[in-house]
C-alpha cells in the first residue's frame, strides 16, 4: 500500500476528477461487444429502444442521483412513480383538464418527496429507513386510488401526450423497420442538462456537494442542509412523478405494481455512473451512463436469447465491479 | 498473553471451519451435477385408465372426452391414417398427404396412409377395420359418410383407440360418432372473417353480394350466411345471389344484379366456379376493373386456382379462402399424438384448418419445410416464478424440439407489465420470423404490438388475451381459454355442490385474467342469488396461509373457494392442513392443475381443477408460427380455444401422470 | 448514509422507565406489540383464539428466522439485500436431497453461509458499502439460483417425508393443549435461533465486539475488536440464516423454485427496523427481530380480521410502511427526550 510509483497515482487522481469516466469505457465495451456479437444489435431499432426506455427510468435516475448527491436516497421513487400515474390517471378517465391532471400528478408526487425530506431532514432517522416505510406506505396509496386494480385510458388521444411522449415520426421512418425514437428522449437530455447545470454551475450545487460531503461540515459554512435536504427529496420525487406521466402518456394504463424495483435500478444506475452511495461525489452524466449502460445490457442480452435472471446477474456483477473500481480511482492518498 | 493465546485458538478454529464449509460445498455441487431431477418422470410413474374404459356416449361433444389408453410421453407411436382419396389420383390430397408425412417427420411418428385405388366408400369402410387391426396407437380418419362409416368408427373407439376426423365430417355431434374432434374449415367463419376483411380494407362500401353457385349446399350456404351477417353487423346491407353452373348465363346474371344494385360494391364468390364468371364479367367491364383495383370495388373468394391467384397478384381480388388442406394432414396427425404422448385433447368438437386467406401478401408464397424459423416468445410471467408457467414452457419446449425451430422465451422476473411491453420491443429488434406474446393489457401492449406487426412480423397471441376484435390489436389468433366463463362456470359447480357463501382467492390483484375469473366466479354466485367475495393474498405462502385463515375466521359463512392457480391452491391447502379440515369439510376448486392439486382432487378435498391445458398454448403457438413461416399456414379463426375443460373425481386418473408437466 | 448516529447513552438522566426505554431497544417494540394485541383482542372479534394466535405465530417463524439474521447485521452496522436469493438455494439445495435429508439439511445451511461470507470478503476487501455489494449479489445469486435449477424450472415433491414434519410439520403436541391451536414445529426453531443468537450478542464476547463495531468504530478498534472479521461473520450468519428459512419453506410446501424467497430481504429489514434495530448500528437485539417479525404479523391478522373495505388484505403492506415510519418516528423522540 504505501510504495507506489508517482505516475500511477498521478493517472489515479486525474481519472478520479472523471467520476464518469468507469460508466463510459464499460459502457463502450459493453456496446462494441453487442455490436459484434448480437445480430441486430447496431440497428436503429436496436438504438432508439435503448434510448427510449433509457429515458423515462433516466429520469428517475436524475433525481436519484442529485440526492445521493447529498448524501440520502430514496426507495420510495417507485411508488412515488406508481402514485403518480394513478393520480394522472385518474383526472384523466375522471374528464378533468389534461393539463390539472398533468399538475395535480407532479403537485402529489412533489408533496410526497417532501413528507420524505421532512421526515429525514427533521428526524434525522436515516434515509434508507424513512423511505423504506414510505415504499411501502406510497404503494398502498396507489392501490387505493385504483381500488387494488388499474386504471386504463380508453379515450381518444389528447394532444397532452404528444408533447410528453410522442412517437417522432419523421425519423422513425427514414428506417426500416420504423424506430422507436420517442419525445421522452428529449424530456431526457432535458433535465439531464438542466440538472447537470444547477449541480455544477449553480450555488444551490455547491450546497448539494458540501451536505453529501458533511453535514456538520456543511453547516459550519453555513450551508442550510435541511433546506437542501428537503428540496433534493422533492426534486426526486417531482421527478419519478414527471417520468411516470411520461411513461403513462405512451402506455395509457397503470396497474398496482407499476415502477416496483425501480428504486434499485435507479440506485444501481447511479452507483455505476459513479456516484457514491455515501454522497459528495459524481456526476450526472455518469448516472445517465449507468442507465443506459444498463438498457444497452438488457437490448443486447434480449438479442442473444439470454434469461432475464441472467441479465439481473450480469448487471449485479457490473455493479460490484463499476464500484469497486470508482472507489479505487477516488480514494483519496 | 491469554488473550492472545485465545485469539490465536479462535482463529485456528475459524480457519477450520472455513474448510468444512468450502469442502461442503465441493462436496453439493458434485452432488449437484447428477441430480437435475425436477419433479418425477410422467412416465416413470403408471398411471392410466385401463384400455377398455369406453369414452362418453354418442353424441357427447364435450371437449373433455378422456384420452383412453396410456399416456407416455416417450412411448413410439404408430398411426393410422384412413382417407376416401389419395394423392396418386386426386391431387387434391397430395398437400393432405404432405402435411401427414411432415407431421410423422417432425414429431417422429409412424404413419400409415391407407386409401382406395378410386372412389369406393364400402372399400375405405374396410380399409378401417383393417386398419384397427393393425393396433395401432390413434387412428385419423375422413368421415366421409357417417352412416356407412359409423360401425367400423366405432370398433376402433371401443377398443381404445382414440380418432380424430379430417377433411371430410361435421364433428361427432352431427356426426353421431364420439370421436375427438373434427378438422376441416369453418364455412360461417371464413364467410364472416372475408366479409370483416372488405370491411376493414375499404371504408366505403355501401352494399354486398355473396354469388353462390349451389344454393341448398349446407356448406356454400354457411359461406354466405357468414358473408351476410359481417356486413349486417357493420349495417351494411348483404344479399344472396344465386347463379347456376353455366359460366356464360351466370356472368349475364351477375351484371344484371349489379345493374339494379348500384350500391353494391363488395362481392363474394364461393369458388372458382363463382369467380371465373365474375371474373368475365368484370373483364367486359372496364368501370369494374378500374373500381376493383382502386379499392372502391372488392371482391373475395373461397378457394384458390391459378386464376385467382394471379388476380389476387394483379389486385383485382383482395383475398382467396384455403381450406388448407396441409393442416388438415398435419394437425390430423399432430392431436393424434399429442393425445397418445401428453394425454392432451382437442379443445373443440371442431378445429378450423380454414379459412386461411391468401392475399397478395403471402400468394404464391412456395413452402420450404426445411427452412430456419427463429421465434421469440414475450410472457408476463415465467416458470421461474410461476409454476403454472413451467407447463407452458415445456409446451414450447417440445414444439421446438420436435419442429427444429429456435424459440426464446422472454418475460420479467417479477409481474411487470411496463417491462413486458419493453419486451416486446426489444424482441421486434432481433428481426425474428414471429413472434408469440401474451396480451396482458391490450391497452399497454397495444403500441409495441401493432409496431411488430408494422415491421412484418407475424404476431399471434396466447394464455391471455382476448382475440384480436376484442383487444383491438390485428394479431393472427390468440390461443388460450374464456377466463370469464372458466369462473362463471367453475362458481355454478361450487354451488351445485353446496356453496352459498363464495370467495374468489386472487394470488394477483391487477392481472386481468385472473381478475376476469374471479368476476366470473361473483357472477355466478350473484346470479343464483348468493354472496361471494374476493380475497387478495401475495406471493408469501405462509402469509398467503394466515391471510385465508384469518379472513374464514372474520366472514364465518364462506363455504366456497375458488383458487386461481397453484399460487393460490398451495396456501389453501396449507389452511386445510392447519385446521385439520379435508375432504367433505370445504368446498373448492381451483384454476390449473399441479401435483397437488391432483392429489387433492383424488382424495375429493377439491372438486375439480380448471385446466386451461398451458402446454397446447405454448406447444400450439409455435406449432402455428412454425406452420405459417414454413408453410404459409395461417391461423383459421380469431380465437383459438385451448380450454377449458374440467378435471375432477372422473377424469383425474388419466391426467394424473401429466399435470405438473404436460397438463 | 451521512446522518448523525443516534448513539443511546443510558447516563441515568431520567426516570427508570426512561432507563428502560433507553437502555433496552426492545422495550418500545415489546410495548407496541402488548398495545397491539391488546387493542384487537378487546375490539376485533374472533382475534383473541388460539387459532389467531397460532396463524400469528406461524406466519413469523421464517420471515423470523430471516430477520435474526438481518438484525445481527444491522447491529453490526450492514445490511443484507441478498437474504431473498439465499432463500430460494437453500430451499433448492435442501428438497433436492430426499435420500438424504439430514445431509442435504447440512449442506443447504453451510453453502448459502458460504455465500453470505462472500458478501462479507467482497465487503471487506472493497469497502463498499454493504448495501451496494448485496444490491449486487442479490441478482447475482439469484442467478446461481437459476443455474441450480437447471434454468428455471420448479422443484416440487409430493413425497412427505418425516424429516418435514420435524422442520416444519403440524406441531399436535401442542395444538393438544390448546383447542384451536394450529402451531406448526417451524416455531421451535424459530425460538431455538432467537435464544441461540440473543445469547451470542449478548453473552459472549463476540456479541460485544458486533455491538461495538456497530456502535463506534474507531472506539471499537481502539479496544482491540478487529471489524473486518465481526463483518465476515456476521455476514455468514445472515447467509446461513437465510439458507434455513428456505428449508423451512420446503418443508412446508415442497416446493422452490428460482423467485422463492423474493421480496424477503425488505420484509425482513422492515421487520428489523420496526423490532427497534438501528440501521446505522450498535443497537438492537435478537428480541427485538422476534418482536418485530410478531408485531407485523398481529398486524396483518388484525387488518384482515377486521375486513376493512379501505384495506384489502393486498394493501396491506401500506399499513406496514406507517408502522415503520411511526415506529422509528417515535423511537427518536423517546430516546431524544431521554439523553
Amino acid at each position: 500500500m504505501t510504495a507506489r510509483t508517482a505516475a500511477p497515482v498521478d493517472l489515479r487522481h486525474r481519472l478520479s476528477r472523471v467520476p464518469e469516466v468507469v460508466a463510459l469505457i464499460v459502457f463502450a465495451a459493453i456496446f462494441t461487444y453487442f455490436a459484434i456479437a448480437a445480430e441486430n444489435f447496431a440497428t436503429p431499432l436496436s438504438i432508439s429502444n435503448i434510448a427510449t426506455f433509457a429515458a423515462f427510468q433516466g429520469i428517475v435516475v436524475v433525481g436519484v442521483a442529485i440526492l445521493m448527491l447529498s448524501g440520502e436516497f430514496d426507495l420510495s421513487v417507485g411508488s412515488t412513480f406508481a402514485v403518480a400515474s394513478f393520480v394522472f390517471g385518474w383526472f384523466l378517465v375522471n374528464g378533468y383538464n389534461p393539463l390539472f391532471a398533468l399538475l395535480m400528478a407532479l403537485v402529489v408526487s412533489a408533496g410526497l418527496g417532501l413528507i420524505n425530506g421532512l421526515i429525514v431532514a427533521f428526524t434525522g432517522i436515516p434515509s434508507f429507513i424513512t423511505t423504506l416505510g414510505t415504499l411501502l406506505a406510497y404503494r398502498g396509496i396507489a392501490r387505493a386510488i385504483g381500488g387494488g386494480n388499474r386504471i386504463t385510458y380508453r379515450d381518444e388521444p389528447i394532444a397532452l401526450f404528444d408533447w410528453l411522449n410522442a412517437d417522432i415520426a419523421w425519423l422513425n421512418e427514414r428506417f426500416s423497420p420504423v424506430a422507436n425514437f420517442r419525445v421522452s428522449i428529449l424530456w431526457f437530455i432535458a433535465v439531464a442538462l438542466v440538472a447537470n447545470y444547477v449541480i455544477k454551475r449553480t450555488r444551490y450545487g455547491n450546497w448539494v456537494f458540501s451536505v453529501g460531503g458533511g453535514q456538520a461540515a456543511a453547516r459550519s459554512q453555513g450551508v442550510p442542509v435541511r433546506r437542501v435536504i428537503i428540496v433534493n427529496f422533492v426534486i426526486t420525487g417531482l421527478l419519478a412523478g414527471f417520468a411516470s406521466t411520461i411513461q403513462f402518456a405512451w402506455r395509457l394504463s397503470v396497474d398496482p405494481l407499476r415502477g416496483d424495483g425501480l428504486e434499485l435500478v435507479a440506485v444501481a444506475a447511479a452507483v455505476i455512473g459513479g456516484v457514491k452511495l455515501t454522497g459528495g461525489y459524481g456526476t450526472i452524466l455518469g448516472a445517465v451512463l449507468g442507465i443506459l449502460l444498463l438498457r444497452t445490457l438488457e437490448q443486447g442480452l434480449v438479442l442473444m436469447g439470454v434469461d432475464i435472471t441472467i441479465f439481473r446477474a450480469i448487471a449485479g456483477l457490473i455493479l460490484i465491479v463499476a464500484v469497486v473500481i470508482n472507489t479505487y480511482l477516488s480514494k483519496e492518498t | 498473553m491469554k488473550k492472545e493465546k485465545e485469539d490465536s485458538m479462535r482463529r485456528l478454529h475459524r480457519f477450520v471451519v472455513l474448510l468444512a464449509v468450502l469442502a461442503l460445498v465441493g462436496a453439493a455441487c458434485g452432488d449437484g451435477d447428477d441430480t437435475t431431477t425436477t419433479s418425477p418422470a410422467p412416465g416413470d410413474t403408471t398411471t392410466a385408465a385401463p384400455g377398455d374404459t369406453t369414452t362418453a356416449a354418442p353424441g357427447d361433444t364435450s371437449s373433455t372426452v378422456s384420452p383412453p389408453i396410456a399416456v407416455d410421453p416417450d412411448r413410439p407411436v404408430k398411426i393410422a391414417a384412413v382417407q376416401h382419396a389419395l394423392c396418386a389420383w386426386d391431387a387434391f390430397w397430395c398437400t393432405v398427404e404432405q402435411g401427414i408425412s411432415d407431421a410423422s417427420a417432425l414429431l417422429d411418428v409412424d404413419v400409415t396412409v391407407f386409401g382406395p385405388d378410386q372412389f369406393d366408400l364400402d372399400a375405405t369402410a374396410s380399409l378401417i377395420d383393417q386398419a384397427v387391426a393393425g393396433a395401432p396407437d390413434a387412428l385419423i380418419l375422413t368421415v366421409t359418410d357417417p352412416v356407412l362409416f359409423k360401425d367400423p368408427i366405432m370398433r376402433a373407439i371401443d377398443q381404445g383407440i382414440p380418432v380424430i376426423a379430417y377433411n371430410a365430417g361435421a364433428g361427432p355431434a352431427a356426426d353421431g360418432i364420439p370421436y375427438f374432434t373434427y378438422l376441416g374449415q369453418d364455412e360461417y367463419a371464413g364467410g364472416f372473417l372475408g366479409g370483416q376483411r372488405m370491411l376493414a380494407t375499404s371504408a366505403n362500401i355501401t352494399g354486398g353480394v355473396c354469388i353462390n353457385h349451389q344454393v341448398g349446399s349446407a356448406n356454400l350456404d354457411a359461406r354466405c350466411q357468414g358473408f351476410t351477417d359481417a356486413l349486417s353487423a357493420a349495417g351494411v346491407s348483404a344479399e344472396v345471389l344465386a347463379i347456376s353452373d353455366d359460366p356464360t348465363a351466370s356472368q349475364t346474371t351477375i351484371s344484371d344484379y349489379r345493374v339494379a344494385n348500384q350500391d353494391v360494391n363488395a362481392f363474394l364468390t364461393l369458388g372458382p366456379n363463382g369467380a371465373n364468371p365474375f371474373y368475365g364479367w368484370v373483364d367486359e367491364l372496364d368501370i369494374g376493373r378500374l373500381s376493383l383495383q382502386a379499392g372502391e370495388w372488392v371482391h373475395g373468394t373461397f378457394d384458390t386456382s391459378p386464376e385467382i391467384n394471379a388476380n389476387i397478384e394483379n389486385g383485382l381480388t383482395l383475398f382467396g379462402i384455403d381450406q388448407q388442406p396441409y393442416l388438415q394432414g398435419y394437425g390430423a396427425v399432430m392431436m393424434a399424438t399429442n393425445i397418445v404422448r401428453y394425454g392432451i385433447t382437442p379443445a373443440l368438437p371442431v378445429t378450423a384448418t380454414g379459412p386461411g386467406f391468401v392475399t397478395r401478401d403471402n400468394v404464391g408464397a412456395t413452402a420450404d419445410s426445411t427452412r430456419s424459423v427463429k421465434i421469440i416468445a414475450v410472457q408476463h410471467a415465467l416458470c421461474a416464478w410461476d409454476a403454472f408457467w413451467c407447463v407452458v414452457e415445456k409446451g414450447i419446449e417440445v414444439a421446438k424440439g420436435q419442429l427444429g425451430v429456435e424459440v426464446d422465451v422472454l418475460g420479467p422476473d417479477t409481474f411487470d407489465l411496463d417491462a413486458t411491453a419493453s419486451l416486446i420491443d426489444q424482441a421486434v429488434t432481433a428481426a425474428p420470423d414471429a413472434i408469440m406474446l401474451t396480451v396482458t393489457d391490450n391497452v399497454l401492449f397495444k403500441d409495441p404490438i401493432q409496431r411488430a406487426i408494422d415491421a412484418g412480423i407475424p404476431v399471434l397471441a396466447y394464455n391471455a388475451g382476448a382475440g384480436p376484435d376484442k383487444d383491438g390489436i390485428p394479431y393472427l389468433t390468440y390461443l388460450g381459454q374464456d377466463e370469464y366463463a372458466g369462473g362463471f362456470q367453475g362458481g355454478q359447480r361450487l354451488i351445485a355442490v353446496g356453496g352459498t357463501t363464495g370467495v374468489c382467492i386472487n394470488h394477483q390483484v391487477g392481472s386481468s385474467n385472473l381478475d376476469d375469473r374471479c368476476q366470473g366466479f361473483t357472477d355466478a354466485f350473484t346470479e343464483a342469488g348468493l354472496s361471494a367475495e374476493v380475497l387478495a393474498i401475495s406471493d408469501d405462502p405462509t402469509a398467503s396461509q394466515t391471510t385465508i385463515g384469518d379472513f374464514v375466521t372474520a366472514n364465518p359463512d364462506i363455504d366456497a373457494f375458488l383458487t386461481l392457480g397453484p399460487n393460490g391452491a398451495n396456501p389453501f391447502y396449507g389452511y386445510l392442513d392447519e385446521t385439520g379440515m379435508g375432504a367433505g369439510d370445504v368446498i373448492h376448486g381451483t384454476f390449473d392443475l399441479s401435483p397437488e392439486i391432483v392429489e387433492n382432487i383424488k382424495a375429493g378435498v377439491t372438486q375439480f381443477g380448471i385446466d386451461q391445458q398451458p402446454f397446447l398454448q405454448g406447444y400450439g403457438g409455435v406449432t402455428a408460427l412454425a406452420l405459417l413461416v414454413r408453410q404459409n399456414i395461417v391461423p383459421a379463426l380469431p380465437v383459438t380455444p385451448t380450454g377449458p375443460g374440467f378435471v375432477d373425481a372422473s377424469n383425474v386418473a388419466i391426467v394424473e401422470a401429466l399435470a405438473g408437466q404436460y397438463r | 448514509m451521512a446522518t448523525e448516529q443516534v448513539v443511546a447513552q443510558p447516563s441515568g438522566v431520567g426516570s427508570m422507565m426512561r432507563r428502560l426505554f433507553v437502555g433496552s431497544p426492545v422495550a418500545g417494540p415489546l410495548v407496541g406489540l402488548i398495545v397491539v394485541f391488546t387493542l384487537f383482542s378487546l375490539f376485533v372479534d374472533n382475534f383473541l383464539t388460539w387459532r389467531t394466535i397460532s396463524g400469528i405465530v406461524n406466519a413469523s417463524a421464517l420471515i423470523g428466522v430471516v430477520t435474526v439474521g438481518v438484525t445481527i447485521l444491522m447491529i453490526g452496522g450492514e445490511f443484507d439485500l441478498s437474504v431473498g436469493a439465499l432463500i430460494a438455494m437453500g430451499a433448492y439445495l435442501f428438497g433436492q436431497r430426499v435420500d438424504n435429508p439430514v445431509w442435504a439439511l447440512i449442506v443447504a445451511v453451510a453453502v448459502t453461509a458460504l455465500f453470505g461470507l462472500i458478501n462479507g470478503i467482497l465487503l471487506v476487501t472493497t469497502n463498499i458499502p454493504s448495501f451496494i455489494v448485496t444490491l449486487g449479489t442479490r441478482s447475482i445469486y439469484r442467478g446461481v439460483v437459476w443455474a441450480f435449477i437447471s434454468g428455471g424450472t420448479i422443484l416440487e415433491l409430493t413425497e412427505d417425508l418425516p424429516v418435514y414434519d420435524v422442520l416444519n410439520g403440524r406441531f399436535d403436541l401442542l395444538n393438544d393443549l390448546f383447542s384451536g391451536a394450529n402451531f406448526r414445529t417451524s416455531v421451535i426453531w424459530l425460538l431455538l435461533v432467537v435464544a441461540i443468537f440473543q445469547w451470542l450478542l449478548y453473552r459472549t464476547g463476540f456479541g460485544n465486539r458486533v455491538l461495538a463495531t456497530g456502535g463506534d468504530l474507531n472506539a471499537a478498534e481502539a479496544q482491540g475488536v478487529r471489524p473486518k472479521r465481526v463483518k465476515l461473520a456476521t455476514f455468514t450468519i445472515s447467509g446461513g440464516l437465510a439458507g434455513f428459512a428456505g428449508v423451512l419453506l420446503f418443508s412446508q410446501f415442497q416446493f422452490a423454485q428460482v423467485a422463492t424467497g423474493a421480496g424477503f430481504e425488505l420484509d425482513a429489514i422492515a421487520a428489523a427496523v420496526v423490532g427497534g434495530a438501528l440501521l446505522t448500528g450498535g443497537l438492537g437485539s435478537v428480541w427485538g427481530a422476534l418482536v418485530g417479525v410478531l408485531l407485523i404479523s398481529t398486524l396483518r391478522t388484525g387488518v384482515v380480521l377486521m375486513d376493512l373495505p379501505w384495506i384489502p388484505a393486498d394493501n396491506f403492506p401500506a399499513v406496514v410502511g406507517v408502522a415503520i415510519v411511526a415506529a422509528v418516528i417515535l423511537n427518536h423522540y423517546v430516546r431524544e427526550r431521554a439523553v
